[in-house]
């Protein structure tokens, strides 16, 4: 089986991204996402497929800044030990670093651009889109933004 | 505001709301405040509720609308401090434009959106993650893309990326 890894920063990337859940058993699935309230649910559910990076946000800058590097540090030794054939990504900036990673040692790269921006791209997203191999956009009105994108439906609703 | 048209009669059904960390007191009777609920007890006042007031966040107005509720959606600012950005306008537009939920934007009148926002039939959202779950199954397998498939050129049989330093 493929192996796969389904990473996104929590919140509303996290729904997007658990949206894909019917996709999990179809391949060797490790999940990341960041330390959220429910961990302990998501540990009994997925056990060892899944792991938890810092979160980060661009409100704090540099504390934001260590808590990239930190996040990119780990990402690099998730990669090293899972080597994922694909990284599916819903975003955000935590995610950047292991895409970009996954990007320059091989792995297929697969954003999926969030749902709840219908016509402003999001900083990941535009950064992503630059190298992702595959791009996916949840409103049509963003294929305008991201040309090459490709658009089927949107994850939520 | 909420608490003001409840006081005003505007709302005459009981009123729960989400509270968060705010220190609020409602002034009015029928007004509870939940700080945090649990999804289930989230998808209970769901299900019960006649009326969804919501800031925009997708999530909340995603939940709402995938229940066939009635949603009434003011939206965070920024320029307020109160949110990141502004993206949440542009979900609200697009979902008060086709006719799932009813806004009420900053020039808005809130009396006036609450009253809409009772009286109108929202329009039943259909899902689309199932295509989009196909969408990413193809990819991840590198199989042939489904077809309705759109990319940006408007073709529905895309090309795929190239990777070459051209681009």
């Amino acid at each position: 089986m493929k192996k796969v890894l389904f990473i996104s920063s929590k919140g509303g990337h996290f729904s997007e991204l658990m949206r894909l859940s019917p996709l999990f058993d179809e391949y060797q699935t490790t999940i990341v996402t960041e330390e959220v309230p429910f961990a302990s649910e998501l540990r009994e559910r997925f056990g060892e497929h899944i792991y938890f990076l810092r979160e980060g946000t661009r409100v704090k800058p540099l504390s934001y800044a260590f808590k990239l590097l930190a996040n990119t540090l780990s990402s690099f030794r998730l990669f090293l030990r899972l080597k994922p054939e694909v990284i599916v990504s819903t975003g955000a900036h935590t995610a950047g670093p292991l895409c970009l990673i996954g990007h320059l040692l091989g792995a297929r790269i697969v954003f999926i651009e969030t749902a709840a921006n219908v016509h402003t791209p999001s900083a990941t997203g535009k950064a992503v889109y630059r190298f992702a191999d595959v791009f996916i956009v949840q409103h049509e009105e963003m294929l305008e933004v991201f040309p090459r994108a490709l658009y089927r439906g949107a994850l939520i609703p | 505001m909420v608490d003001k048209a409840k006081g005003a009669g505007l709302i005459t059904s009981e009123v729960i709301a989400q509270s968060g960390c705010t220190t609020y007191e409602p002034q009015n009777e029928d007004f509870t405040l939940e700080p945090f609920v649990g999804q289930t007890r989230y998808q209970e006042l769901i299900n019960q509720a006649e009326l969804v007031i919501t800031h925009g966040g997708l999530s909340s107005i995603a939940d709402s609308i995938n229940a066939h509720k009635r949603t009434l959606v003011v939206p965070r600012r920024q320029h307020f401090d109160e949110h990141q950005n502004d993206h949440q306008l542009e979900i609200m537009e697009k979902y008060a434009h086709e006719g799932y939920i009813v806004a009420c934007g900053e020039t808005d009148d809130f009396a006036e959106a609450l009253a809409t926002a009772h009286s109108y039939t929202p329009r039943p959202y259909q899902s689309t993650s199932s295509s989009v779950l196909k969408l990413v199954r193809a990819v991840i397998d590198d199989a042939p893309l489904p077809a309705g498939t759109l990319t940006g050129s408007g073709a529905q049989t895309p090309v795929p990326p190239s990777k070459g330093t051209a681009d």
